[in-house]
């Protein structure tokens, strides 16, 4: 590992019971690096707030390095070179907390913006209750934003979660998987009983297959 | 420089004994989209968008779908021959794939505004390769992610909160925003003879000789240029 347990039983006592700088930073990457792809993982809101806990120690640290400095009467452009290397590497780990948790938020939010595309307006109990408040707040204005620009009215009239592969047949043979009772379709009502089977438009049968209601049957 | 991946001297000789080179079949708005689509899917950055193209061919499309509901509806409620039935089926069947076209095209330019949100925002050539409604999109797109990462930088030390620069500083560049890779290798079509061409200007004795029909792969910026004047398409 980067941070044997050697160098950390010899840190000084002096580092004020901080932790290695950008251990934790780098423990927020792993998380969301080492997850499925495809998955979104529980936000970890303990860790997050962590690094930026301890980044506002960093910068309490500069501004006292800075305060003890100008105590002394000398101005920033006379520090003694320790003391500037001082704040420069406080300064530096801040950046590099910030760097780790915008990959952290990145990444997540990269994934959130799938869903809407993968599984449509409706946010699934499950996946939810993985994200953070913002998070649920990002996917619903995102799923808006999409909504507006594919709509008919201030938007290009095209369903854009449609035909994600360029289309072979334009009627599928489905199966129903869930139970959900009568729709309208293009040829009349259909009856998506539980288990039976239909020949349905693509483009009709496409969102529920997303949803899980449908199973696409593949021809042979 | 780029490699040459494909020969055509051979074929050529060949074709040149069969008869003239015949032209390329007349180019509709289909055929223009979709090489449209793949120019778009495989460049780095964002392409000027095809508004007059992409009008043509939703008219089109909602032309034909009204033509081909029709159809449907008297089919459905009297006897219809089969060469009618068969007709119905392959317009069908085209106004699929060309959706299909229309729709990739959409998403794929979509996917490139929210990758580099704030790039396309602030270099005005780039925005101005928008439409209306993606310039709209970007906009608003890049608000709602501010929103979000400020959840969470706005807990940061004073100065440190900005998703634009990593410390605040007046009159500084933004050192946070990411840019499309324009280094990024693709394998071209060149459509037009164009003789010698210096492609590099850090390179300028290093000449193509760029002939219509060949294949080539190289540094996207360097054939930029050829693409935006259509001697080439990627592939």
């Amino acid at each position: 590992s980067l941070f044997s347990d050697e160098a950390s039983q010899s840190a000084p006592a002096r580092s004020r019971g901080m932790s290695n700088f950008g251990v934790k930073g780098a423990s927020l990457v792993t998380d969301i690096a080492q997850s499925e792809k495809g998955t979104i993982p529980p936000y970890n809101d303990e860790l997050a707030r962590a690094v930026v806990d301890e980044s506002q120690e960093h910068h309490r640290s500069i501004l006292r390095l800075i305060g003890d400095i100008q105590a002394a009467g000398a101005s920033l452009d006379e520090a003694k070179p320790d003391d500037a290397a001082a704040i420069l590497v406080h300064h530096q780990a801040v950046l590099r907390n910030k760097r780790a948790l915008l990959v952290y938020l990145n990444e997540r939010m990269r994934r959130v913006r799938q869903l809407r595309w993968e599984v449509g307006t409706g946010l699934p109990e499950a996946v939810g209750e993985n994200l953070s408040h913002s998070e649920r707040s990002f996917f619903t204005q995102y799923a808006a934003l999409v909504n507006k620009y594919q709509g008919r009215r201030g938007g290009v009239g095209l369903n854009l979660t449609l035909d994600p592969a360029p289309p072979r047949d334009h009627k599928v043979q489905v199966r129903v998987l869930e139970e959900y009772g009568e729709i309208v379709t293009k040829d009349g009502v259909v009856d998506l009983a539980k288990n039976t089977v239909h020949l349905m438009w693509r483009d009709e049968a496409q969102p529920l297959i997303a949803e899980g209601v449908l199973e696409k049957l593949d021809d042979h | 420089l780029g490699t040459r991946a494909f020969q055509m001297d051979e074929e050529e000789d060949l074709a040149s004994q069969l008869g003239p080179r015949t032209s390329q079949v007349h180019d509709t708005d289909v055929s223009k989209l979709k090489r449209a689509f793949v120019n778009e899917k495989c460049a780095p950055e964002i392409l000027p968008f095809e508004f007059d193209l992409v009008q043509r061919v939703v008219a089109a499309v909602d032309s034909r779908e009204s033509v081909v509901a029709s159809a449907r509806a008297s089919a459905s409620t009297g006897p219809s021959s089969a060469a009618d039935d068969l007709q119905t089926h392959v317009f069908q069947s085209e106004l699929n794939r060309v959706r299909f076209l229309l729709r990739a095209y959409y998403r794929t330019r979509l996917f490139k505004i929210e990758n580099h949100a704030v790039w396309t925002l602030k270099e005005p050539a780039v925005l101005a390769r928008l439409s209306t409604l993606e310039k709209e999109y970007a906009t608003n797109y890049a608000n709602v992610v501010e929103e979000h990462f400020g959840s969470v930088l706005g807990q940061m030390p004073e100065g440190y909160g900005s998703m634009l620069q990593q410390i605040e500083e007046q009159d500084a560049a933004w050192d946070m925003v990411p840019e499309p890779n324009l280094d990024k290798h693709v394998f071209c079509l060149v459509k037009q003879d164009r003789g010698d061409v210096m492609l590099d200007p850090d390179d300028p004795e290093n000449t193509m000789d760029l002939e219509r029909n060949d294949i080539i792969m190289i540094r996207y910026r360097l054939i930029k240029t050829l693409l935006e004047e259509n001697a080439v398409d990627l592939m």
